[in-house]
C-alpha cells in the first residue's frame, strides 16, 4: 500500500534502509561505575512488600479517619515510588542488568521445584517504576476525589494491594507468584469497580469483569501448570530453558493457547473484551489504575516474561495475532461511536491494550518483545492523564456523556493543554510518547513480515497500519467536542464583528461573562497534589518518548521511514475527514454521523453481554442448578433414607433387645455356640 | 517347687486390699466416721496408683514381675501396657469414689462396706492384667466382677421401693450373666490346660489345635460379657439404668480395664501359641459396634445411651485385637485409656447436671440449651463426646481410631475396616445428636433447675479430665 504513496518523502530522507532504530536512540553513555550500597533486601522485595503493608496499615490503622488512611495510602505509594525508582539505579549495576532475589524461601513440595524468586531487568524495573508512579498519582487524586466517600479507606487500601499485587506480576520469577499477583488483582479489580457497591450498576460490572476474567483464567492456570509441569520448576527462567530445550511439541502449544487465551482474558482482548467499558462503573482513580498500568497491561508482562517461549510457538503467536488484530481494529471503531467519553477512553484501552498483544504477537526472536513493554508504558502515562482529567471535567461539568463534557477545554482552561497532550498521545502525534511506541510497533511487526515472522506478523502490520488512522480520528473526535468553542465565546465573536451593538435589556453582557468566568475557575478548584500529579502524567507523556530512546531497550529494530510517513499521512487525512463531518453539529461531535441503530449497537457493545450470558452464564447455571437437583434429591436421598433407615433398625434392635435376665443368658449360651462353631468350621 | 516373692512388685494390687482391710478395721474402731473411711479409701487408691506409675516409664520387654517359679515363668507381671492399665483402673475407682463421697459419707452405716466393696472389685481389676496364669486369672475376674454385683443392688436406703427393686433386678442381671460366663470360663480354662498341659499362660505348646481353639473361644465368651460385646451384653442396659450413678461410670469404666487386660493376657498367650487369627473376635467388635450405635442413636435418656455407647465402644476396643499383630494389644489399651477418660467426664458431667434437677433426671431433654444455662459443665460435656465420637477438636479420640483402625488396616481384614468406617459415622451421629440438644435453645422454661450447688471436688474432677483430654488433643504421644 505504501507503493505510491511514498516517493516524495522518501527523497528527502536517508537511504531508509540504513536508518535503524539505534541512530534515533541515545548514544549509550560510558556510565562511571557508580557504587550501589548493598542494602537489605532487594527493591524488588521492598516495592512488593511496601505496598501491601501500606494495605494492611490501611485497613487495620485508619480506624474511622480518612485522613489518616490517606496518608497510609499515599505513604505507602511514595515509598514503593521510591523503591523502584532505586530499583532502576540498582539494575544499571547489576551484572547483565539482571538481578534475582527470593522471597519467602524456596517451598518443598517433592519434585516440583518452587524457588518463589523474584527478578527485575530493565523493562521489568521501567514498568515497575511506571506502575508505582500511576499509582502514587492515583492515590493523590482519590483523596480528593473521594473526600466525601464513607468507603474511602479501604478504597485506598484496595489500590494498595491492587498495586502490591501488580508489581508481584512484574517482578515474578514464579509461577507461583505469578497466578497470585494475578488473581489478587482480578479479586481488587472486583473490588475497586464495585467501590459503589450500592448501585446495581457498578455491582454487575463488577461481577461481570471478575467472572469474565476469572473464566479466561482457566486457561491462564492450566497453560502455567502444563508449563511448570513439563519443566519440573515453576521458575520461569527455567521453565523458559527447558521448554526452548525441548522446542516445539503439543505439549508446548497447548500450554502455549491456553495461556494466550488466559492473557487474553485479563487484557480484554476479544472475545472477552466486554467486561472492560462496564468496568467505567467504578471510581475515576480506580478506572484510570485498572486501564493505564496495572490489570489490563498484566498480560502484556507475563507474555514478556514468556517471551521466548511465545516465539517459537506458532499456533499460540497466530492466534494471539488474530485475537489481538480483530480488538485493535474492532475496539477503535466502537470508541468512535460511543455517546461518553469515559466509554470512549475504555474501548480505546481495549484498542491499545491489544495493540501491546499484537506487538508481542509480531515479534520475533531477532526483534523482541521491547516494543510492547514500551507501549505498556507509554500508554500508562497518556491513559491515566486522560482518565484523571476527564473524571476531573465529570466533577466540574456533572457526567462525562459527550453532550455534556462538549467546550470542556475552553470553559475551564486549566484542562485544556492536558486534555490536548493526552489525546496526541494517544493518536501517536509525534513527538508525544505514544509516537514512538507506535513506530516501534509497526517497525517489530514489519521487521517480523519480511523475516521469519510470518503469518503472524502480516497480521498484525496491517492491523496496527489500519488503527493508526482510526485512533486519530476517534482522538479527532473528543478533541473537536472538548474544544467547542463555548456560547458565551461564540456569542462575544458575533457581538466583535457587527458595527450593530446589541443591547440587552436585562443585564450587562460582558459583565455576566466575567462572573461566569470567575464561578467556573472557582468550580474547578482541585487539591493541589492531585492536581500536581495530573501535571506529572502531563510532563510524561513528552517526557516519556525520552525513556523510549534510552539505550537499554533492544535497538536492532529497523525503521521503515516510508511506513511511517504513510501512518502519519493517513492520520491526518482521518483526522481531517473527522474535522470535516463535525461541521454542522451542534456539540462539534462527529460520532453523531453515525447512524443511530450502529451508535446504539455499538454502546452496548454489539451486544456481546446477551452472547456470555447465551453461552457461558446461562448453561454454567443450569448445569449448577440440574447438578443441585441430583445431588438434593438424588444422592441425598440415599444419604436420609440412610438415616431413617438407621433409626429404624435402632428401634427394632432396642426392641429385640432382652430387658429381663433369663433371655440375656439364653443368649449368652447361644452365643457360646455359634462362636464355637464358626471356630471349628474356619480353622 | 520354690517361689519367689516380691510383694512389693504388686503394690498395686495390694494397697487397694490393704485399705480395704482398714476400713473394716476401722468401722470396727471408731463408729459413725463415714470421712475417714472414704479418705482411707482415698489414700489406697492413690498409693497403688502411685506404686504403678513407675511401670509405665519402663522400656519395651521390661516388666515388674512377683510369684516366680524356679522355671523362670512368673504368675504375677506387669509391663507398660499392664501398669498404664493398672494406673487407669485405681485412678479411675478414685474418680468415682470422689464422685459417690456426697452420697456415701451421708449414707448410714452402710458405707465402709460399699468403700470395701469398690477397693475389693479395683483391686481384683488391677491384677487381672498382670495374671500369668489361669487360676491367677479366674480368681482376679471374679474379684473384680462379685463386689460390683452388691454395688449395683446395694443402693440408697432413702430411694423408694420401686426403684430399690429395679436395682436388685440389674444387679440379678449382672450376676446371673457373670455367673454363666464364669461358667463358660472355666470350662475354657479347662479345655486350656487340657489342650496345652500347664495352666501357665507364659510358655505353653499346643498339642491339641483345636481343643485350644475352642478354649480360647470359650475364655473369650466368658470375658466377652465384662466388656458388654455383643451378644454378651444384655446385662449392660439393665444394669447401667437401674445402678447408683457413681456405680453405673465404675462399671462403664474400671470394670471395662479389667476385661480388658484379660483379653490382653488371652492374645498374648495365643500369639505365643499360634498366630491364628481369632474371627470370634472380629465378629464380636463388628456386632458391637454396630448394635450398639444403631441403638444408642435411639435413645433418650443420657445414661442409657451411654449405656449403649459403652457397647458400641466396646467393639473398638476389640477391633485390634481381631489382628494378631504386636502393636494390636498396645492399639487396644491406648483406645481403652481414651474412652475411659472421656467416659468419665460424661458421667461426671451427668451425675452433676442429674443432682442440680429435682428427682435426679437423666434425660437427655433435661440437659437441652446446657451451653447457656451452665457453659462450664456443658462444654466439658462437649468435649468428652466429641472424644467419643472421635471429631476435632477432640483430636485425642480422632487419633484413638487411627490407632484402633491401623492393625486391621495393616491386617488387611477389609471387610472389619469398612464395618468399623460405617461406624465411625453413625458414632458420630449418635454423639452429635446429643451435643446438638446441649447447644440447643434451652428448654420451655416450665421448670427451671433449682440451681442446687456443684460441690467443688466435682469442679475438680471435670477440671482434670477436661485437661487430660485437651493435652492429650494437643499432644497425643501416649496414644501414639
Amino acid at each position: 500500500m505504501s507503493a505510491e504513496l511514498t516517493t516524495a518523502p522518501s527523497a528527502l530522507l536517508p537511504d531508509p534502509d540504513e536508518l535503524s532504530w539505534a541512530d534515533v536512540q541515545l548514544p549509550s553513555l560510558p556510565l562511571p561505575t557508580l557504587p550501589v550500597p548493598d542494602l537489605w533486601g532487594t527493591p524488588a522485595q521492598w516495592a512488593v512488600l511496601l505496598s501491601v503493608l501500606a494495605a494492611l496499615a490501611g485497613i487495620t490503622l485508619s480506624g474511622r479517619s480518612n485522613r489518616l488512611a490517606a496518608w497510609i495510602g499515599v505513604g505507602g505509594a511514595l515509598a514503593t515510588w521510591a523503591a523502584t525508582v532505586w530499583q532502576l539505579y540498582a539494575v544499571t549495576a547489576a551484572p547483565g542488568g539482571r538481578r534475582a532475589s527470593g522471597t519467602i524461601g524456596a517451598l518443598p513440595l517433592g519434585e516440583l521445584d518452587v524457588p518463589l524468586g523474584l527478578v527485575a531487568t530493565w523493562p521489568l524495573a521501567l514498568i515497575a517504576a511506571t506502575v508505582a508512579t500511576v499509582a502514587t498519582v492515583v492515590q493523590v487524586y482519590a483523596r480528593w476525589y473521594l473526600w466525601y466517600d464513607p468507603r474511602y479507606r479501604t478504597f485506598a487500601a484496595t489500590v494498595s494491594l491492587f498495586t502490591a499485587a501488580m508489581l508481584l506480576t512484574v517482578h515474578a520469577d514464579d509461577v507461583l507468584l505469578l497466578i497470585v499477583g494475578w488473581e489478587v488483582m482480578g479479586w481488587c479489580s472486583y473490588l475497586l469497580i464495585g467501590h459503589h457497591s450500592t448501585k446495581r450498576a457498578a455491582r454487575r460490572a463488577a461481577a461481570k469483569a471478575l467472572l469474565v476474567t476469572r473464566t479466561a483464567d482457566i486457561g491462564f492456570v492450566l497453560g502455567l501448570v502444563m508449563l511448570a509441569g513439563g519443566a519440573g520448576t515453576t521458575s520461569l527462567t527455567r521453565i523458559v530453558e527447558h521448554w526452548v530445550a525441548v522446542g516445539q511439541g503439543p505439549g508446548l502449544v497447548v500450554a502455549m493457547v491456553l495461556l494466550v487465551l488466559g492473557v487474553a482474558g485479563k487484557s480484554a482482548t476479544f472475545p472477552f473484551q466486554d467486561w472492560l467499558p462496564d468496568a467505567m462503573e467504578g471510581p475515576t482513580p480506580a478506572s484510570a489504575l485498572i486501564h493505564a498500568a496495572t490489570m489490563v497491561a498484566a498480560g502484556t508482562v507475563v507474555l514478556t516474561h514468556l517471551f521466548p517461549l511465545l516465539a517459537i510457538t506458532g499456533p499460540a503467536r497466530l492466534l494471539l495475532a488474530v485475537l489481538a488484530s480483530v480488538t485493535v481494529l474492532g475496539a477503535a471503531l466502537l470508541a468512535f461511536a460511543q455517546g461518553d467519553i469515559k466509554r470512549l477512553l475504555a474501548w480505546s484501552t481495549v484498542s491499545q491494550v491489544a495493540l501491546m498483544l499484537a506487538a508481542l504477537a509480531a515479534a520475533t526472536p531477532e526483534s523482541g518483545p521491547d516494543a510492547a513493554a514500551q507501549h505498556l508504558i507509554a500508554h500508562a502515562w497518556f491513559k491515566a492523564l486522560l482518565f484523571l482529567t476527564v473524571g476531573w471535567l465529570g466533577v466540574l461539568v456533572g457526567g462525562t456523556a459527550m453532550t455534556l463534557v462538549a467546550s470542556g477545554a475552553r470553559r475551564y482552561r486549566v484542562l485544556r493543554r492536558r486534555l490536548a497532550w493526552g489525546l496526541l498521545g494517544l493518536a501517536g502525534v509525534p513527538p508525544f510518547v505514544g509516537f514512538f511506541s507506535k513506530e516501534l510497533i509497526l517497525g517489530t511487526a514489519e521487521a517480523g513480515a519480511v523475516s521469519s515472522g510470518g503469518v503472524a506478523s502480516v497480521i498484525v502490520l496491517s492491523s496496527v497500519g489500519a488503527a493508526a488512522p482510526l485512533t486519530a480520528a476517534y482522538c479527532m473526535r473528543a478533541w473537536l467536542v472538548l474544544d467547542r468553542p463555548t456560547e458565551a465565546e461564540v456569542h462575544a465573536a458575533t457581538y466583535h464583528q457587527g458595527e450593530i451593538e446589541r443591547i440587552d435589556d436585562f443585564f450587562d453582557e460582558p459583565a455576566v461573562l466575567h462572573e461566569a468566568e470567575g464561578l467556573e475557575r472557582a468550580e474547578s478548584a482541585i487539591s493541589s497534589s492531585a492536581r500536581l500529579g495530573t501535571t506529572v502524567l502531563t510532563l510524561m507523556t513528552l517526557l516519556g518518548s525520552v525513556v523510549a530512546a534510552l539505550p537499554v531497550w533492544r535497538n536492532d529494530i529497523h525503521l521503515n521511514v516510508q511506513l511511517l510517513v504513510v501512518t502519519l499521512l493517513l492520520m491526518v487525512v482521518a483526522a481531517a475527514a473527522v474535522a470535516l463531518a463535525a461541521r454542522g453539529v451542534r456539540t462539534r461531535d462527529a460520532g453523531a454521523r453515525v447512524p443511530a441503530a450502529l451508535s446504539i449497537a455499538a454502546e452496548r457493545g454489539l451486544g456481546f453481554d446477551y452472547a456470555y450470558r447465551l453461552v457461558v452464564a446461562t448453561p454454567v447455571v443450569a448445569l449448577a442448578e440440574a447438578l443441585t437437583w441430583f445431588d438434593r434429591e438424588v444422592l441425598d436421598a440415599w444419604v436420609r433414607a440412610g438415616g431413617v433407615g438407621t433409626r429404624l433398625l435402632g428401634r427394632t434392635a432396642q426392641w429385640l433387645t432382652p430387658r429381663r435376665a433369663t433371655p440375656a443368658m439364653a443368649l449368652v449360651l447361644g452365643a457360646v455356640l455359634v462362636l464355637a462353631a464358626v471356630g471349628v468350621v474356619t480353622r | 517347687m520354690s517361689l519367689e516373692v516380691h510383694l512389693l512388685s504388686t503394690l498395686p494390687v495390694l494397697a487397694p486390699v490393704v485399705a480395704a482391710v482398714l476400713v473394716l478395721v476401722l468401722d470396727a474402731l471408731v463408729l459413725g466416721r463415714r470421712t475417714v473411711h472414704l479418705a482411707t479409701a482415698a489414700v489406697g487408691l492413690l498409693v497403688g496408683a502411685g506404686a504403678a506409675l513407675p511401670g509405665v516409664l519402663l522400656g519395651a520387654g521390661d516388666s515388674v514381675q512377683a510369684f516366680c517359679l524356679a522355671s523362670g515363668e512368673c504368675l504375677y507381671a506387669a509391663d507398660r501396657l499392664v501398669s498404664a492399665l493398672q494406673v487407669a483402673a485405681l485412678l479411675g475407682a478414685l474418680v468415682v469414689l470422689v464422685l459417690a463421697w456426697p452420697e456415701w459419707s451421708a449414707e448410714g452405716d452402710r458405707t465402709p462396706v460399699v468403700v470395701a466393696l469398690l477397693l475389693g472389685a479395683t483391686a481384683g481389676a488391677a491384677s487381672v492384667p498382670a495374671a500369668g496364669d489361669l487360676g491367677t486369672l479366674l480368681v482376679s475376674i471374679e474379684l473384680a466382677t462379685l463386689p460390683t454385683v452388691v454395688l449395683v443392688a446395694l443402693t440408697d436406703p432413702r430411694w423408694a421401693g420401686e426403684r430399690r427393686a429395679r436395682s436388685v433386678e440389674g444387679a440379678v442381671a449382672l450376676l446371673t450373666t457373670s455367673l454363666v460366663s464364669f461358667g463358660l470360663l472355666a470350662m475354657g480354662a479347662a479345655l486350656w490346660v487340657a489342650a496345652t498341659g500347664t495352666a501357665l499362660l507364659g510358655a505353653p505348646t499346643a498339642r491339641e489345635p483345636v481343643l485350644l481353639l475352642l478354649a480360647s473361644v470359650f475364655v473369650l465368651a466368658g470375658l466377652a460379657f465384662k466388656v458388654s460385646a455383643v451378644p454378651f451384653h444384655a446385662w449392660t442396659p439393665i444394669t447401667y439404668v437401674t445402678a447408683p450413678l457413681p456405680i453405673t461410670a465404675y462399671l462403664a469404666t474400671v470394670s471395662k480395664v479389667a476385661a480388658l487386660g484379660a483379653l490382653v493376657v488371652l492374645v498374648r498367650a495365643l500369639g505365643a501359641v499360634d498366630d491364628t487369627t481369632l474371627l470370634a473376635v472380629a465378629l464380636l467388635a463388628a456386632l458391637s459396634m454396630t448394635v450398639g450405635n444403631i441403638v444408642a442413636l435411639v435413645q433418650t435418656d443420657a445414661v442409657r445411651l451411654l449405656a449403649w455407647s459403652t457397647v458400641a465402644q466396646a467393639g473398638w476396643v476389640l477391633l485390634p485385637l481381631a489382628s494378631l499383630s504386636s502393636r494390636a494389644v498396645h492399639a487396644a489399651g491406648s483406645y481403652l485409656l481414651v474412652y475411659i477418660a472421656g467416659t468419665l467426664l460424661a458421667f461426671v458431667v451427668v451425675v452433676a447436671v442429674a443432682r442440680a434437677t429435682r428427682g435426679g433426671d437423666t434425660s437427655l431433654e433435661a440437659q437441652r440449651g446446657l451451653v447457656r444455662s451452665r457453659p462450664l459443665l456443658a462444654l466439658p460435656l462437649g468435649l468428652a463426646l466429641l472424644t467419643l465420637a472421635g471429631l476435632p477438636p477432640a483430636v485425642v479420640g480422632l487419633v484413638a481410631k487411627v490407632v484402633a483402625l491401623r492393625p486391621v488396616v495393616g491386617d488387611g481384614t477389609w471387610w472389619l475396616a469398612v464395618v468399623a468406617a460405617v461406624n465411625v459415622a453413625i458414632g458420630i451421629a449418635v454423639y452429635v445428636r446429643w451435643l446438638a440438644v446441649l447447644l440447643g435453645p434451652t428448654g420451655s422454661g416450665a421448670e427451671v433447675a433449682p440451681q442446687r450447688h456443684t460441690p467443688v471436688a466435682v469442679w475438680g474432677l471435670v477440671a482434670t479430665l477436661s485437661a487430660l483430654l485437651v493435652v492429650g488433643s494437643i499432644v497425643p504421644v501416649g496414644v501414639l
